[in-house]
């Protein structure tokens, strides 16, 4: 009886493990959750909201946004068709779009011939970053899907012209991944001594810049209209906020995936061809997005979604770590890392009191104990069950969807649909308009900070900056207000300001202008909303 | 293998599992945050000089003192319908340049957006001065 149940259980985690229906099944429960989350608006978010917006920009009109590169044209063109339905539409289509790189990427672990080639797609498809951003939409989802998509063409189907193709549109579909270019075309070229990627990933900028060009009358548009200003807006007191400690950075690698740290214990020297570029460009990210924050290099504030472009590639490498652990062939490092990863999660627990990042030690310490007890199958479901346990262990390291930012969204939204009437509302809230939904015309107040980039990012000359002005002012989490037409005196006398407790709010409302021009209605510990004072 | 040879390998991951488990039982950094609604409590109070809800602070009314949460020893002050919350923290807790501080602490306010610096200086001057009469005292808990 016992050895039946012992059997069937070892067929189990072969099924899980390396079974060819488990990552589809996978994918199908991500495609469930993440719809049921978008219809509950569950993880609205605002970086999330600028995808659609992008797109709805990009259908309204096409060259001042295809060729304004701070709107990732690449990203906007794929949602452009779903926009027509809206935010919720292109949520959708962005959930479908996340999940169909889930059984790609097992794909690529079978065509690499990993013993266990379900387990980087399992680490995809829990990742706790990746299940949020998916029905949030944020764009760094797409970044993923575009790095395992290329990782199919490149070492799954060894379409390398193809892969280049793609490879050098990437940097419009997340700036970060100009990182990824480098590494491959430099291996591909120093390495491998091949020339097709470098001359795929040549096709896109080229052609990009060359229409570009036509369209603003100046070869050297992307430089002059770069897609990212080069260092923080000035004066913006954000920055102030942004600093890096322990548990930031330990809790955003786990975040991106618990499995994370394994990733280290992929063995160097038995990685086969361009296995040391995944390797090499997993850990390029994760030193990038903890230093440019740093530097303050390219306006790069912290979050951890930034360090999601690693996971397709880390996950990868979690592979053929717990490959080898369960081989026994990665004892040296085994060891150093457990020790590492305790040190990293005890600072990080002494930082914020978290102690997330310490189960996730418990786990590596499981996994490593039953590799070395012989119990190979037996180290990769225990990687399985710590991937599983990550969205209940992380889920709020995020930082994205509306739980954690604006809690008072609900509270908010109640009372404005019992009292507003028919007044009309102002907002520094990003999500107030869709939260309301299409029943109530919500004017956005424009932080000078967004202002600023997008008059610093655009071309005025040839009237670039003019229509996404237009644009902007039909829809950008509501119907734009710029900031030099906000004072009291512009405002209808019957106006609701709802307004959301941020740093950069004195920026736009300046207290010289608008000291006691405001009446308290509702206070939300976060967000007030008040009228004109008579 | 051996039992010994076999002990010798799994003693490593088996004391980091039990380090790890002793560290969630015992998290070094966790201070316990209190209910958002706990009365400020006696080390806390002592430190703001005594001050107790409806006092005057540079012609503010104290709306309410509040235990330390998240390090930050808040005070809420209201006039005339508008509120706003001083916060201390100690000295270089927090980015950023305080607009009031002590030997040993930093006041920061947050406010609704209509409360200008200018008019809650007189709320944080009249909380510094206290604070700096009473800062000689131990740290209160969870600051």
């Amino acid at each position: 009886m016992l050895s039946r149940l012992a059997r069937a259980a070892e067929r189990a985690g072969d099924a899980l493990l390396a079974g060819r229906l488990a990552p589809w099944l996978l994918a199908a429960g991500y495609v469930a959750y993440g719809l049921r989350a978008v219809l509950r608006d569950r993880f609205l978010d605002d970086e999330g909201l600028l995808t659609w917006i992008f797109a709805a920009w990009l259908r309204g009109d096409p060259l001042p946004t295809l060729f304004f590169q701070k709107c990732k044209p690449v990203t906007a063109a794929l949602y452009a068709l779903p926009s027509l339905g809206g935010p919720r539409a292109v949520l959708v289509a962005h959930v479908l779009v996340a999940a169909a790189a889930i059984p790609l990427l097992a794909r690529v672990a079978r065509a690499r011939g990993q013993r266990w080639p379900n387990l980087p797609a399992i680490a995809l498809a829990l990742s706790p970053l990746y299940l949020v951003g998916g029905p949030a939409g944020i764009s760094n989802v797409d970044g993923v899907v575009g790095g395992v998509v290329f990782l199919h063409l490149y070492m799954g189907a060894e379409r390398r012209l193809a892969a280049g193709v793609l490879l050098g549109a990437l940097p419009w579909v997340r700036f970060e991944l100009a990182v990824l270019v480098v590494v491959f075309v430099a291996y591909d070229l120093l390495v491998e001594r091949r020339r097709a990627l470098l001359a795929g990933a040549l096709v896109f900028p080229l052609a990009y810049a060359l229409a570009g060009a036509l369209y603003h009358h100046d070869p050297l548009w992307w430089i002059h209209y770069p897609p990212s200003l080069g260092g923080a807006v000035p004066g913006n007191p954000v920055w102030d906020a942004i600093h890096v400690s322990p548990s930031v950075a330990v809790n955003a690698l786990a975040a991106v995936t618990p499995l994370a740290a394994l990733a280290l214990l992929a063995p160097v020297r038995r990685l086969a061809g361009a296995e040391r570029a995944v390797l090499a460009y997993a850990l390029a990210n994760w030193a990038l997005i903890l230093l440019l924050p740093v530097w303050r290099i390219f306006n790069f504030g912290y979050s951890p979604r930034y360090a999601l472009q690693s996971l397709p590639f880390a996950a990868l490498m979690v592979g053929r770590a717990v490959e080898a652990l369960a081989e026994a062939r990665a004892r040296a490092g085994e060891t150093a890392l457990l020790v590492g990863a305790l040190a990293a999660a005890w600072l990080a627990a002494r930082g914020d009191g978290g102690t997330a990042a310490l189960w996730v030690v418990l786990g590596y310490a499981a996994i490593v104990l039953l590799a070395r007890a012989s119990f190979a199958r037996g180290a990769a479901v225990a990687a399985l069950a710590l991937a599983a346990a990550g969205p209940l262990l992380l889920h709020g390291e995020t930082q994205v969807g509306r739980e954690g930012k604006t809690p008072w969204l609900d509270g908010v939204a109640g009372w404005l649909r019992a009292h507003r009437g028919a007044r009309p509302i102002y907002t520094n809230a990003n999500l107030l308009s869709t939260a309301l939904g299409g029943d109530a015309e919500v004017r956005f107040l424009v932080g000078t900070d967004q202002w600023y980039e997008l008059t610093h990012l655009a071309n005025p000359h040839n009237g670039q900056r003019a229509a996404l002005e237009r644009l902007l002012r039909r829809s950008f989490y509501g119907r734009a207000v710029l900031p030099s037409e906000l004072a009291p005196a512009s405002l209808p006398p019957d106006a609701l300001l709802v307004l959301v407790d941020d740093v950069r709010l004195p920026l736009a409302m300046p207290p010289t202008v608008w000291a006691g021009r405001t009446r308290t209605l509702a206070d939300f510990h976060g967000c007030t909303i008040a009228e004109l004072a008579p | 293998m051996s039992a010994a040879s076999l002990l010798r390998r799994l003693a490593p991951p088996a004391l980091i599992a039990a380090a790890a488990l002793a560290a969630i039982a015992h998290p070094p950094g966790r201070h316990p945050a209190p209910p958002e609604d706990a009365p400020c409590p006696a080390d806390a109070t002592a430190l703001l000089g005594g001050l107790s809800v409806g006092d005057d602070l540079g012609g503010w009314r104290v709306a309410a003192t509040h235990a330390p949460r998240e390090r930050a020893l808040a005070v809420d002050v209201a006039r005339a319908g508008v509120a706003a919350t001083v916060e201390i923290v100690r000295r270089g807790a927090r980015p950023g340049e305080p607009p009031r501080r002590t030997a040993r602490y930093d006041l920061f306010y947050r406010n609704a957006p209509a409360v200008t610096c200018e008019a809650l200086v007189p709320a944080l001057d009249a909380l510094a001065r206290r604070v700096a009469a009473h800062e000689a005292g131990p740290v209160p808990d969870g600051l």
